[in-house]
């Protein structure tokens, strides 16, 4: 069964909103093959389906390998990479696949590489934001309170909306947080990789293109493991290219108050869930409006202009940040203000520029790192090379609004020269790649792959290339030691809490109650403030940083002096912080002395500190880790 | 204001099934049934899919228009639903299985409803694969789902794995009015092990209680420490062991 979007849209609907569906989104020889599901499920898709299924289980292994110390990790977390994309590429490449096809195999390479991050803790949360929102999560199910303060990232107790729906179904399944964790972001994910989907096929008009700017969007550097963490933005990026997809609908479809209010919905959903998700829906929706209005001008012909869409999401965003969430501009305000720093000390002289593969976390080998510059290369030319395919097309105003996202893809890259500006540039990645994918996977459809000369050898080096675009961003994207979960058997101070930790925070949950003041170093410090429930010093809001109470060598006045201006009852030692130096270069916080320029561990004695001084009990014990109580005076 | 004109869909057999498996995901969920994949499964339903169901069969015949449309709306619109009901239960301190459960599914059962009177015909026909080519692709999604089943079990299996040696933890709560120390040691052993606990002061090492852990096992005991003007350790012997394998303090009181 095939669709055409102009007999459908006679069926039911005005002139006037059939124009509109084609201006904004079909052209006239628009025309989607509506069949979803491979109606003759071809030899490829079964392949494509199986190899990625076989990478999440090669994957599996890297795990394995890489906790049990096995040299054999690199190669088969890269192993496990090239099955999970190189058949999906080749196919995705192929005229000949049908649209539910494409769909199913972007679906499947989107949950297999989701699977890929689950099999690298399926038991437990363990990357640091997502700590963050366990704890919201916590306070949700345990308190009642939406937003209870988060001792871990303020601002995130101010948008629940995570919290709230992992909440709901823990409470529901009766399943532990991490494991509602797990479900809510899989299926986030699906709903990602549709949404993209079907926006780029309706911007581009073929379904061959809309499988590859998904395939490229995969390259987007967070895609494996950030995206895929239980965190808040990893639920409303989704939600926020399922608002697009609406918005799109609604243009298509013309007036439908049904879909209005559904889309509403959504959007109310993205302004509670997730700060800068929101605000890039509406600027998106903003451009949307005055490139509609500009091409509505110099055309005479009607064009949607999602003007209703925008001033509702803009209006509840501004009233949320005004009543609900006012930390929030204090926390944007400061990212912005160190990036502009960076980037002006950069300017100036006084830092030298950063460093690429310079994150704490190793360096990767050459051929990595040439993969990496390999997948930027070719992604530049890509979005240079579709600006024609763009501009015959200028009418259609999403497609227009795509490469004005794409275009920010290189504005940024410099940014990654600078130290305090690169976290910027590597978080916006998510949403640039929604621009670029679509605007180069529809350039490349119909330029490259269009013409019919040498088209074996076309599709062959199509598949590559998306490897390559695919494998060289993943390679961008994590500290490269960090890839993979730690080696159990290996010394040094732990990146992520392990299993004497968890057991820690458990046991200060079940013994000495959820609320009680600690100070630890700052690994230990998700563990305690999320599965322990307690309240962790923070630096930034209390009037003591834990780096003042662990690194003077012997109990000083002056730790004494930060114990009781943090009000701090208990304290967390960590003896294996004396085994090496973390590679993010503090053990506390940011500020500590010697932070990012340490070379020794801190003295085992100054760890030992507590065990003989006056005024402290040590309360528990697990071989690496201890807590002290503060005993109180007189 | 336009009368809603009540006609009988034409198929109404999606909208019956919807309201249906939100009934018995609601029972399920009300009932707390304690068998977990049971529960799973009706919460994710209710959670993940009957909600969004319902709400996209109100937009059928216009925007959702096949399977991939009708997937996504599902499971979109159902994660919206239960952010903003949960939004609001938890925002009234109302938050509990039952209740997010019965909002959940009138929600479902409201919305479905809903759909019904606004559709003005038949819904249009979503396609369908063929028969045979549905068992195939069925077969292979299966095969699929079975490795990727075994890869995240392999996984959990390495993570959950004891590496790096087993360990004990050892801990002190206390002291209630009587002076009485309670004492909790919970094996993550990999074996069996035996262990002692003993009280130390300057008087010297006495034991309290001797006892077998089986791993992930836990005991506790409780320990009577006179006022002293020394700190008195608690200390974990293992294995037979006369070493330390752990130790416990409690210290006199700090003068002010």
């Amino acid at each position: 069964m095939s669709f055409d979007a102009r007999r459908w849209v006679r069926l039911g609907r005005t002139r006037d909103a059939e124009q509109i569906a084609n201006v904004v989104t079909n052209s006239p020889e628009h025309t989607v093959d509506a069949a979803p599901l491979p109606s003759n499920p071809s030899i490829w898709w079964c392949i494509c389906t199986l190899a990625a299924a076989c990478g999440v289980l090669v994957f599996a292994l890297a795990d394995r390998a890489s906790r049990e110390g096995a040299d054999s990790k690199s190669a088969l977390y890269w192993i496990a990479l090239i099955l999970m994309v190189l058949p999906t590429a080749l196919r995705l490449s192929a005229p000949d696949a049908r649209r539910g096809e494409r769909l199913g195999l972007v679906a499947i390479l989107g949950l297999a590489m989701y699977l890929a991050k689950v099999c690298y803790s399926p038991s437990l949360l363990v990357f640091s934001d997502e700590f963050v929102h366990v704890r919201s999560v916590y306070e949700a199910l345990h308190t009642g309170h939406l937003f209870s303060f988060n001792p871990l990232l303020p601002v995130a107790a101010r948008y629940p909306g995570i919290g709230v729906l992992a909440g709901t179904l823990s409470a529901i399944t009766g399943l532990p947080i991490a494991t509602t964790g797990l479900i809510c972001i899989g299926a986030a994910r699906l709903i990602l990789m549709i949404s993209l989907f079907l926006i780029a096929e309706r911007l581009s008009g073929s379904s061959r293109a809309a499988g590859l700017a998904c395939l490229i969007y995969v390259a987007n550097p967070n895609f494996l493991y950030w995206s895929a963490q239980f965190s808040y933005e990893s639920v409303a990026l989704p939600l926020v290219l399922f608002s697009v997809y609406l918005v799109i609908e609604r243009a298509a479809a013309g007036p439908n108050r049904y879909l209005s209010a559904a889309t509403g919905l959504t959007m109310f959903a993205v302004v509670i869930t997730h700060h800068l998700s929101a605000y890039a829906l509406g600027l998106a929706l903003i451009v949307w409006c005055v490139a509609a209005a500009i091409v509505r001008r110099r055309t005479g012909r009607p064009v949607y202009a999602p003007v209703v869409p925008a001033g509702l999401l803009i209006a509840a965003a501004v009233a949320w940040l005004a009543f609900a969430a006012p930390i929030t501009i204090h926390y944007l305000t400061n990212i912005q203000s160190v990036a502009r720093q960076g980037i002006v000390n950069v300017i100036t002289g006084q830092t030298k520029q950063r460093g690429l593969f310079s994150a704490s976390g190793g360096t990767p080998p050459d051929w990595v790192r040439a993969l990496s510059f390999l997948s930027v290369g070719i992604l530049i030319i890509g979005i240079f090379t579709a600006i024609p395919f763009v501009w015959r097309r200028r009418n259609r105003v999403a497609l227009v609004l795509a490469l004005g996202v794409a275009v920010l893809f290189p504005i940024l890259l410099p940014l990654r020269f600078v130290g305090g500006a690169n976290e910027t540039a590597t978080r916006s990645t998510e949403f640039v790649y929604v621009g670029v994918g679509v605007v180069v996977a529809a350039g490349f459809a119909e330029t490259w792959l269009g013409s019919r000369s040498r088209r074996g050898l076309k599709l062959a080096l199509a598949g590559i290339i998306g490897t390559i675009v695919v494998l060289g961003g993943i390679a961008a994207g994590w500290q490269y030691d960090e890839r993979l979960p730690p080696d159990d058997s290996a010394r040094g101070v732990p990146f992520e809490p392990d299993a004497q930790e968890v057991a820690a925070a458990q046991w200060s949950r079940t013994d000495l109650g959820p609320g009680q003041r600690f100070a630890s170093d700052a690994v230990d410090r998700l563990s305690l403030a999320a599965l322990g429930g307690q309240r962790t010093l923070w630096a930034p809001t209390d009037h003591a940083s834990a780096w003042q109470i662990f690194l003077p060598p012997t109990v000083t006045p002056a730790v004494q002096r930060a114990i009781r201006e943090g009000h701090v009852k208990y304290l967390l030692v960590e003896r294996r912080l004396s085994e090496g130096v973390p590679d993010s270069g503090y053990y506390f916080d940011i500020g500590e002395p010697g932070s990012s320029h340490r070379v020794t561990p801190i003295p085992a004695a100054t760890l030992a500190k507590f065990d003989h001084a006056p005024g402290f009990a040590r309360i528990f014990d697990s071989g690496h880790v201890q807590i002290y109580r503060v005993e109180p005076r007189g | 204001m336009r009368r809603l004109q009540l006609r009988l869909p034409t198929d109404p057999s999606r909208s019956i099934s919807t309201i249906v498996a939100a009934l018995v995901c609601f029972a399920v969920v009300a009932a707390d049934i304690q068998v977990t994949a049971v529960r799973l499964v009706a919460g994710c339903a209710l959670c993940l899919v009957l909600p969004g169901l319902a709400l996209a069969d109100g937009l059928q015949r216009t925007e959702v228009r096949d399977w991939s449309s009708l997937a996504l709306s599902a499971v979109g619109f159902s994660i919206v639903l239960t952010i903003v009901c949960g939004f609001v239960l938890f925002g009234v301190s109302a938050a509990t299985p039952t209740s997010l459960g019965a909002v959940l599914a009138a929600c479902t059962i409201g919305l479905e409803a809903l759909a019904t009177l606004k559709r003005s015909g038949p819904r249009l026909p979503l396609s369908r694969p063929d028969g045979r080519s549905a068992v195939a692709a069925g077969l292979v999604v299966v095969l699929a789902l079975g490795v990727c089943v075994a890869a995240v079990a392999l996984a959990y299996d390495a993570e959950t794995a004891d590496n790096g040696g087993g360990f004990t933890t050892f801990g002190i709560t206390g002291p209630s009015a009587t002076r009485a120390y309670n004492v909790t040691v919970t094996s993550h052993e990999t074996r069996a092990s035996s262990y002692v606990v003993a009280k130390v002061t300057s008087a010297g090492e006495a034991p309290v209680r001797r006892f077998v852990l089986n791993p992930g096992a836990s005991d506790s005991l409780s320990i009577s420490v006179p006022p002293s003007r020394g700190t008195v350790r608690i200390v974990l012997l293992r294995d037979g062991s006369p070493q330390w394998y752990r130790w416990l303090s409690i210290a006199p009181a700090q003068p002010s």
